[in-house]
């Protein structure tokens, strides 16, 4: 790809960017969010037309029609936004539009050949993939990891052997995440070239044999893997050096603000006892399944627990839903942001309002206060806006994650609940969001951190509670936590680590 | 150019506007090239296929179940095509009918009545399940001439003789006999005393509230457009449909006096439109100004002429019909007897001459002990 | 992206990338803001529609823009408005009612039996409305607590209702309600206005200002928008859900009133697929069956274009095989007509 330069409007997304991919490499793709990484792939994929410049695939030039005409020419995308028909098996969602049928000459109404597009699954997973998914299954009952080797499956069958990846460890467990590098790297060494696009990029520089970083729509370098490290990347990414990313932690107050006792919710997590003092940022780290998401989701009322108390403040309280948890002083920021988060088609200032209106006792909304709060929290927390009135799905993940932290800001709740606090946001926006979290507990507020990223717990977190199979593995102080005692915390119980 | 002719003019250069208008929108209806009256084209279509309206005109085809003499109690099932007003007079009658056979040992009904007018479906159900169960006999009122056939032919095939009853247009071989009056002359008879009141007082503007399209509006329009016809200065300005009820009976006629102030006579189909027109009229202070004449004397309109709401109504002998009904049945199935392929009631037109004269027992069931 | 407007941000918070602006944020102008709230954006496209073929009407039938004719239209709107008004919430919500038309015939039907029976008129009229009120709080309740599907829910209560009206009036319509309390309601005026049309107003206008000017209506779009966010924010979803089931049957009695007070009677078969026009409405005027976003004066607009059309038939004596073609068309055309809009406006930005 040569020169390529995409405007939307006036604003040009892409400027006169150079992309070069071999066979055999996996290129790594960095950038912020609105930096361009996003608009190249699309219109590699032939979703968008470029305004101009050229691509040469094997050495033709091509003009892509549209994504159909790039998957002809073995272009195959694998989005953040997972594509595949969740009712549908594997087998069927592989072959979708490719399906096998019966018979000479198939048309809408041939039988279809079941068991050879079965075999065909079998085979591209195991071969090609070295992995074993049940594949007669729906596919919404398989894990994230094993959703995103099948949509790679069938990106194999449709015989790509140019594969884009956006973004593809966002949700990813460790394990998941290294089985999917193995992958990358298997597909890499059978001669396919691969894209990877990713804000992680301890990741990036691990997997990709080099990397190519873009700033505000322009290339601005691109260099093999043994000559960059995250710093360098990163001061290549936002033109500058970053000023720490983690903030200083100011030491918390003795005073407990959230104390748990023996929760304990059937089938997920069992006796689990913590407690948050005032200015305290609390991490919960686990591997997915460990109960970590589902203590929280717990304490906020969303799935109530059988059994076990909660003490906000001083005060034994019984939270039944979100709306008691609310009333006592809680606030969840679910880590779904766009299915439990944001309230799509509707403003920043009604997105950022929603929660506080509850504390007016008025029926009447007050429009002037409303558009106040706006300004003040937006303002504050640095959010990237036209207006208080614009869309809030018009904004980068990052500012509609800030968004989501204001909206309970501007409430003043005493415990911050929050899960993957800075998932699919940018460099610059975590650090933001770190340095707000801090802000927020040297004022008093507390925190408790749900994550699974290790750097970020350990970068932000006072202690680190480390769950396995719904019980406390281990609590990790600061000054001890290291991202091996996490790992190690999560796949065995305290004890059990002790008698080896 | 008469009169008639320019506004008739005027009316279509205004739709086709109105239709180029709407072309914009809905891709080249042509609403405005018929627009004078609802009905014309499609009965005369009808009539001509199977012309079974002239009383007695009509022959058995042979095909229908034969005549029996049973013994012992009849099974008959009767299914109207709604539960309303009208049919409630008639299954008075087929009561007043079953007492003259000699009672409830004599004869079992089944009622059975769709749910809407237009739920041809429950019906085919309930007169199914009859011929399953093999009853003596079945009385079906259509709403659509056709769509009961297949089960008309199951049911003589099976011995079971279908009759008909207030269905204007029947066509089918298998029944034994259609029972009720005819439908054009209704309309007839709402022209006639139109005609009889206003044929010498100049131009005479009227509008007409149609049912819904179907056989019944179709042929009461038929016989009222064949006599209003023939008299030039008796004008039919609009003709529109107020779907059989009160409600819309209200909101077209109150649409039509808009486009028609000066109108003369309002027409209904039915005395439900008819007394929702009355309802428009009474807001402008125009009842007993402008002549409603309705159809059925349902017991509201009844009221209506002697308070001089309405000018006149129809009666169609509906409880007449009613007793027609069994009295019929009962010669055919139990005296084995041939029966007329059409049994028609007279229709009577009552005006604040006559309206004394008519006996309101004949709206509800009378017990045998009273009479 | 480096065109993009930042908020003034504190000299301490400002991060590197951030474009330092004049405070404060660039803020539609009040008039703009007030249109877009009184008649959303939907709104706003499906009012060429109407102005389109009201003045094609104008133009072709002499009577259209009569004061009297334009009475008419409103006093004809007045049923499936009121509903629709109130069905805007249920819809904005994500949810659906289809059991309206048959809850209007049922408390029409009641209070004119209570009438009949001689009970004090008002005390008829007030048992009707909470008759229908009571109908919504069984739908709420089936819906929120059982979870069913709103649609599922509201169909089977329109069919047994209707069952229900079939029943309590043996296919016969009640008739004499000729008092002249009653008869108010329907065909008494107020200063010249019908007591009908200022009813739909003043529903209009509680409707208009519960879902534009209260925490309420913000909840109930909330809802609409992200049902899973707004249990999370501490929404009280269940209240919500039940209060606006109960708004639109108490809607659908308040048509029942109206209806039977307009005919002096009370039909087993009145209101027949109002469910349908209510729908209609709603939809034509830009709120979303997917819930979110509604639009007040969009469905008024929408209620309003139904009944125009269906005026300007009359008044032109349009064929009547035509009528149910016309008026299925209009509805076609207006929401193409919308859909088309939002698609260029979606490739303008």
């Amino acid at each position: 790809m040569r020169g390529i330069t995409k405007r939307f409007g006036a604003t040009h997304a892409l400027r006169d960017v150079d992309l070069t991919l071999f066979p055999g490499e996996v290129l790594g793709l960095v950038g912020e969010n609105g930096a361009g990484k996003s608009t190249i792939m699309k219109i590699l994929s032939g979703a968008y037309s470029k305004d101009d410049g050229d691509i040469r695939i094997r050495g033709e030039a091509v003009d892509l029609r549209g994504p159909a005409h790039a998957q002809e020419l073995g272009i195959a995308i694998i989005y953040q936004e997972l594509s595949l028909f969740p009712d549908l098996t594997a087998v069927e969602n592989i072959f979708v539009r490719h399906e096998k049928c019966r018979g000479g000459r198939p048309w809408i109404l041939s039988p279809l050949d079941r068991g050879a597009m079965r075999d065909r699954t079998l085979d591209l997973l195991r071969e090609d993939l070295g992995v074993v998914i049940d594949v007669d299954v729906p596919v919404s009952r398989l894990s994230l990891a094993e959703k995103q080797l099948i949509e790679i499956a069938r990106a194999l069958h449709s015989r790509a052997d140019i594969i884009i990846m956006d973004e593809p460890t966002e949700a990813l467990e460790a394990e998941e995440r290294e089985r999917l590098f193995a992958t990358v790297r298997r597909l890499r060494d059978a001669g396919k070239s691969v894209i990877y696009v990713s804000h992680q990029l301890d990741q990036v520089v691990g997997l990709c044999d080099r990397v190519t970083v873009l700033r505000d729509g322009s290339h601005v370098s691109t260099a093999p893997r043994d000559q960059v490290d995250v710093a360098s990347i990163i001061s290549l990414m936002i033109g500058g050096s970053l000023e720490e990313q983690y903030p200083t932690l100011p030491p918390p107050a003795e005073e407990t603000v959230l104390q748990v006792e023996d929760l304990t919710l059937a089938r997920d997590f069992e006796k689990v006892s913590f407690a948050v003092r005032r200015g305290e940022i609390l991490g919960i780290a686990g591997l997915n399944g460990s109960g970590k998401n589902a203590l929280v989701r717990s304490v906020y009322g969303i799935r109530p627990p059988d059994e076990g108390t909660v003490t906000v403040a001083g005060r034994r309280v019984t939270i039944r839903s979100p709306k008691d948890a609310t009333a006592c002083g809680l606030a969840f920021l679910p880590a779904e942001r766009k299915t439990e988060g944001v309230f799509t088609g509707h403003s920043i200032r009604w997105n950022l309002t929603i929660a506080g209106l509850r504390r007016t006792s008025r029926l009447r909304l007050r429009r002037e206060q409303e558009r106040q709060v706006t300004d003040r929290y937006a303002s504050e927390l640095g959010v990237k806006a036209a207006s208080g009135e614009q869309e809030i799905t018009l904004l980068s993940g990052g500012n509609q994650q800030k968004v989501l932290l204001a909206r309970w800001l501007a409430v003043d709740p005493e415990v911050f609940l929050l899960e993957e606090p800075t998932r699919g946001i940018d460099v610059s926006a975590k650090a933001d969001v770190y340095r707000h979290i801090a802000d927020y507990a040297r004022r008093g507020k507390s925190f408790v951190v749900v994550s699974s990223e290790s750097p970020e717990l350990l970068g932000i977190c006072h202690r680190v509670l480390v769950m396995y199979e719904g019980r406390v593995a281990a609590v990790l102080d600061a000054g001890e936590a290291t991202q091996e005692l996490i790992a190690h915390y999560s796949v065995q119980r305290a004890e059990e680590a002790a008698d080896e | 150019m008469t009169r008639t002719q320019r506004s008739t003019r005027r009316t279509r250069l205004r739709t086709a506007a109105f239709g180029a208008a709407l072309s914009l929108v809905a891709a080249g209806c042509a609403t405005s090239n018929q627009a004078s009256s609802a009905s014309g084209d499609a009965k005369a279509g009808v009539a001509a296929k199977c012309d079974v309206t002239k009383e007695g005109n009509v022959k058995s085809s042979g095909l229908e179940a034969p005549p029996t003499k049973k013994k012992g109690q009849l099974r008959i099932g009767f299914s109207p095509t709604a539960m309303d007003t009208y049919y409630k007079r008639v299954l008075a009658g087929v009561r007043e009918g079953i007492d003259a056979a000699g009672g409830k040992s004599k004869i079992k009904l089944d009622v059975q009545a769709p749910s809407s007018q237009s739920a041809t479906d429950d019906q085919v159900r309930s007169v199914e399940a009859w011929i399953s169960q093999g009853y003596d006999a079945i009385a079906v009122a259509l709403y659509n001439e056709n769509a009961l056939e297949p089960l008309f032919k199951k049911a003589s095939e099976k011995g079971i003789p279908i009759f008909t009853f207030n269905s204007p247009v029947v066509c089918s071989p298998y029944y034994v006999s259609n029972i009720g009056y005819d439908q054009s002359e209704g309309g007839r008879a709402q022209a006639q005393w139109i005609v009889d009141h206003y044929k010498n007082k100049g131009t005479v503007k009227i509008a007409m509230l149609e049912g819904l399209p179907g056989p019944h509006t179709s042929e009461r329009m038929r016989g009222f457009n064949s006599v209003i016809s023939k008299y030039p200065n008796l004008k039919v300005v609009a003709s529109q449909p107020a779907g059989w009820t009160r409600a819309q009976g209200l909101s077209v006629t109150e649409n039509i006096l808009t486009a028609h102030p000066d109108i003369d006579i309002l027409v209904a189909l039915y005395d439900e439109m008819a007394l929702g027109g009355l309802e428009a009229l009474k807001a402008r202070n125009l009842q007993g100004k402008i002549a409603v004449v309705g159809y059925e004397n349902m017991s509201e309109a009844n009221a209506a002429i002697k308070k001089g709401d309405f000018a006149a109504t129809v009666d169609t002998g509906a409880k007449q019909e009613g007793r027609n009904i069994i009295s019929t049945i009962e010669k055919y199935v139990a005296d084995g007897q041939r029966v007329p392929r059409t049994v028609f009631d007279k229709v009577t037109v009552y005006d604040k001459t006559n309206i004394a004269d008519f006996n309101p027992d004949d709206y509800v069931y009378v017990p045998p002990a009273k009479k | 992206m480096s065109d993009s407007k930042t908020y003034p941000q504190t000299p301490a918070a400002s991060g590197a990338s951030s474009v330092p602006q004049a405070a404060p944020a660039v803020r539609p102008p009040r008039a703009a803001g007030f249109l877009s709230s009184m008649f959303g954006s939907s709104a706003g496209r499906i009012l060429p529609v109407f102005v389109l073929i009201v003045a094609a009407l104008s133009l072709t039938a002499n009577d259209f823009l009569t004061v009297d004719n334009i009475t008419n239209v409103l006093r004809q709107m007045v049923f499936v408005s009121v509903i629709a008004f109130a069905a805007t919430f249920v819809i904005g919500m994500g949810g659906i009612d289809l059991s309206v038309g048959a809850t209007t015939a049922l408390t029409g039907l009641f209070m004119a039996d209570l009438m009949l029976q001689g009970v004090n008129i008002y005390l008829a009229v007030l048992a009707g409305l909470l008759l229908g009120g009571l109908i919504g709080l069984v739908n709420g309740l089936l819906i929120d607590r059982l979870g069913i599907s709103p649609f599922i829910c509201t169909l089977a209560a329109m069919i047994i209702l209707r069952g229900v009206v079939m029943v309590y009036s043996q296919g016969v319509p009640l008739t004499g309600l000729g008092f002249s309390e009653f008869q108010w309601f329907g065909q008494g005026s107020i200063a010249g206005v019908p007591v009908p049309v200022l009813a739909m107003v003043l529903v209009f206008a509680v409707c208009w200002y519960l879902l534009y000017r209260t925490k309420y209506g913000r909840y109930v779009l909330s809802i609409g928008s992200n049902r899973e966010a707004a249990r999370l924010v501490g929404i009280g979803i269940s209240r919500i859900q039940v209060s606006v089931y109960v708004m639109t049957g108490f809607a659908a009695a308040l048509a029942g009133l109206l209806l039977t007070s307009r005919l002096e009677a009370a039909m087993p078969e009145a209101a027949t697929n109002y469910e349908l026009d209510v729908i209609a409405a709603v939809v034509i005027g830009g709120t979303s069956l997917n819930g979110g976003k509604a639009s007040l004066a969009g469905t008024a607009i929408g209620a309003a274009l139904m009944a125009v059309v269906r005026n300007g038939l009359n008044l032109l004596n349009v064929n009547t095989f035509w009528h149910q073609v016309v008026i299925g068309s209009i509805i076609l055309v207006a929401v193409s007509f919308d859909a088309l809009s939002a698609r260029r406006r979606a490739k303008a930005s």
